[in-house]
């Protein structure tokens, strides 16, 4: 159930970066490049969770992923401060 | 916000300070095409198209910022009156721009009450012609 | 180190929560209230989980709540996509 739950987030999470990355492309409206980027780090996350739960439970990638999620926030942190307006 | 070479700096500076929307820039300069007559909210609704509630806000906004001024009957009538020459200077210019570039002046204006970050949720709209 | 990172990305996720909160006042559209929400959830789970003894994400309360930010954020996108063009008088 988790791991079903984990992918959805995962293409969910595709799904915003797709949509950001590409109105970006458009627009040039720089906070949907750092949005964009932080929700392809946050498709990254959840994929490697779900590789470390189902296909690697010998190893624990627990640390890098949250390095991976915490640079992803950092991005979209990023983008809020400076790029909003 | 959405600049554009052909509106000087000046005409920016006004349409930033004194115009809210397009209706209310087409609402004044309709007033300066007919300045002897004296509008009531609801006729200069009916050609702007807009509800009548939003007309009488509109007219209240340009007598706030010294372009129309009312006259003492009831209900109330609005006419043009720039509070001053240099104002009226400028309308002419404005007027006279829209005329020549309706689109960017209208876009100038959108983009200056729509904020930016509109656009972010924008992005998540599928169909791209939204 | 974990509970550094675990901290950093839940408030994180919090402030990005308060600038889409921000966004909804600004621009009064509600796709940015289940934005703010979405993030705000994550922040929760994030710090639940740096205060959780043993951090298992395959407990169901914490991949539940994981879920259920991202069908906020679903549940935007369709009602962003489904809204008629009545906000705009032109």
């Amino acid at each position: 159930m988790g791991t079903i739950l984990y992918t959805l987030c995962m293409l969910t999470a595709a799904l915003c970066a797709c949509l950001l990355l590409r109105s970006y492309l458009r627009t040039r409206y720089r906070l949907l490049l750092w949005g964009g980027l932080c929700f392809c780090g946050l498709t990254v996350n959840n994929a490697v969770l779900v590789l470390d739960k189902v296909f690697l439970p010998q190893v624990s990638l627990f640390t890098p992923r949250l390095v991976l999620a915490l640079i992803s926030m950092a991005i979209m942190l990023y983008g809020v401060i400076w790029d909003a307006e | 916000m959405v600049m554009s070479s052909v509106i000087p700096a000046e005409i920016a500076r006004f349409l930033e300070e004194r115009i809210d929307s397009v209706a209310e820039l087409e609402g004044l300069l309709l007033l300066r095409r007919n300045p002897e007559i004296k509008w009531d909210a609801r006729t200069l609704a009916g050609r702007l198209y807009i509800a009548e509630s939003e007309t009488e806000e509109l007219l209240r906004r340009l007598c706030e910022n010294g372009l129309a001024t009312v006259d003492g009957s009831v209900p109330v009538r609005y006419f043009y009156a720039p509070v001053s020459a240099d104002l009226s200077a400028l309308v002419d210019r404005v007027a006279e721009l829209y005329s020549r570039h309706l689109v960017p002046l209208a876009n100038f204006i959108h983009s200056k009450s729509r904020p930016r970050v509109q656009g972010f949720a924008d992005a998540f709209k599928l169909r791209k012609d939204d | 180190m974990n509970l550094m990172l675990l901290g950093a990305i839940s408030m994180s996720c919090l402030v990005v929560g308060l600038f889409f909160l921000r966004a909804w006042k600004k621009t009064g559209d509600r796709f940015f209230i289940f934005f703010a929400a979405s993030f705000f959830i994550e922040g929760l789970n994030r710090a639940a989980l740096g205060l959780t003894k043993d951090p298992n994400e395959e407990l169901p309360f914490f991949y539940f709540v994981r879920f259920s930010s991202f069908l906020l954020i679903l549940v935007a996108i369709i009602l962003k996509n489904t809204e008629s063009r009545r906000r705009f008088r032109g």
